[in-house]
């Protein structure tokens, strides 16, 4: 099914956007979340509330060309939550210590200038991230998109843990530098 | 802002990272190597002659200057795999994944058996064999502690194992036995061609990273060892033991979340090098 067609769906409140987003990723965003909270039951709910919210974001939101994305990025900031409000998950010990890793990232803080929004920080980390070599995007995006531990990425890849926790350091020492860089206020 | 809005910003790159990433790993024609960093005044160059302990044959790393760093190097010999386990790998090799055999043992008896190796390790040390959980997509299932990827290679018009690399999660108790001092991860890494061993690498001095410090430690009964620490982040300081025994290297790596926690593993990992032995032959 045509993500053109499911969007349009969604923009005319016709149901048939849930089901055929459901049938077209549901699976995949399924995983997602199983991925982020490791837990079935809870991979579910998240998987239906980030339906629930597309409903409710579509109009007046138009994620043309970029539909699962726009899907897959509010069932992961779902199953985040759920994450750090549940502390009994297993997986929330191993949010805390991605997060402790992301705060080494943000440049110095600048007193002058305003917060900047999520989306444009996201933008800013898309420029840095193409700067670097596929096989590090792909590490950074497994580390801190789909939360990935460092042995599931190590043994995805065929690389060593050694080679994984230096490629991360190095992304995240370099992200750093790249906002500062370029002036990004916190 | 703070940690969780980073996260959140993540959350924001483009479609194509997100769906790149997603992906199932694409062929990786470079020979599988394995690295540790290292400091980069390579001054401590290590370990020149041979060793021999309590009747073992240890092979030390032989360590050379590379152009970009210093790399240590496993012997020139090749782990001898047995038939069985051979045509096993050969026939569960993936050609999705670079040809690459993925596979799980219950314990580490079942491991031996199937490669013919043995396990070097210290009695101050216990494997973790409980099984681990993963969803297929049908539901739940169990599989094996210990995970192997053995990749393979073109040679003469067929293909054959190159190298193996295991993992084995390990747990340091108190002297009673009963109480947990640490988990650590056990890697292991055999290369069963000539070229996957001379192309395999154990480590690499990273000039632009001080952050590494490495230790060169021969043990009470002569058997070379390498200890490092390497801080790959606040509060997070990588300690690690590494040695070689005939053909397989194994690398020891404990995580430490604060400098007295790490000079604690450390002390505990120049325990286990002290006690280092053969736990149990190979051979079915």
């Amino acid at each position: 099914m045509d993500d053109d067609r499911i969007i349009e769906w969604f923009r005319n409140r016709d149901e048939r956007a849930i089901e055929q987003t459901a049938a077209k990723y549901g699976r995949r965003l399924r995983e997602i979340s199983h991925g982020i909270t490791g837990d079935r039951l809870t991979a579910e709910e998240c998987e239906n509330d980030t339906y629930l919210e597309a409903w409710n974001t579509i109009p007046p939101q138009n994620p043309t060309g970029y539909l699962y994305a726009y899907l897959a990025r509010i069932v992961r900031h779902l199953s985040l939550d759920v994450c750090r409000k549940n502390s009994r998950l297993k997986r929330s010990a191993a949010i805390t210590e991605l997060t402790a890793e992301m705060e080494e990232c943000l440049p110095a803080p600048d007193d002058a200038a305003g917060r900047l929004e999520a989306k444009e920080l996201g933008e800013a980390i898309t420029r840095y991230l193409r700067t670097l070599s596929e096989e590090k995007q792909t590490i950074f995006m497994r580390r801190y998109w789909y939360l990935d531990s460092v042995e599931s990425i190590a043994l995805r890849y065929g690389f060593s843990r050694s080679k994984v926790k230096m490629t991360l350091l190095r992304c995240r020492m370099g992200l750093k530098e790249y906002l500062e860089k370029e002036g990004y206020p916190v | 802002m703070n940690g969780n809005d980073m996260m959140e910003a993540v959350g924001y790159v483009a479609q194509d990272l997100i769906l790149c990433a997603e992906a199932v790993p694409k062929t990786n024609k470079r020979t599988f190597r394995w690295k540790i960093p290292l400091i980069a005044a390579a001054a401590a160059i290590l370990l020149c002659g041979t060793a021999a302990a309590a009747g073992l044959l240890w092979n030390p790393p032989d360590v050379r200057l590379a152009s970009d760093g210093v790399w240590v190097y496993l012997d020139q010999s090749v782990a001898v795999l047995p038939k069985e386990a051979e045509r096993t790998i050969l026939d569960s090799a993936d050609p999705k994944r670079d040809h690459k055999a993925f596979l799980c043992f219950d314990s580490v008896k079942e491991w031996q058996a199937f490669f013919g190796l043995p396990f070097v390790s210290s009695p101050l040390l216990v494997p973790d064999e409980t099984p681990m959980m993963t969803e297929n997509g049908a539901g739940l299932m169990q599989k094996g502690a210990i995970e192997v990827i053995v990749t393979t290679e073109e040679g003469n018009g067929k293909r054959v194992p190159a190298v193996m690399l295991t993992d084995i999660r390990v747990d340091r108790f108190d002297e009673s036995g009963t109480r947990l001092q640490w988990s650590g991860m056990m890697e292991l890494y055999a290369a069963y061609t000539k070229e996957a061993s001379k192309s395999a690498s154990s480590g690499m001095i990273w000039k632009d990273c001080p952050e590494q410090v490495l230790t060169e430690y021969t043990t009470s009964s002569g058997v070379p060892c390498v200890i490092f620490e390497i801080h790959t982040g606040e509060q997070v300081i990588d300690c690690g033991l590494y040695y070689s025994f005939e053909s397989v290297l194994y690398q020891l790596n404990v995580k430490a979340h604060s400098g007295e926690e790490a000079e604690r593993i450390l002390r505990d990992l120049r325990d286990i090098a002290d006690h280092l032995q053969i736990v149990s032959s190979s051979g079915s």
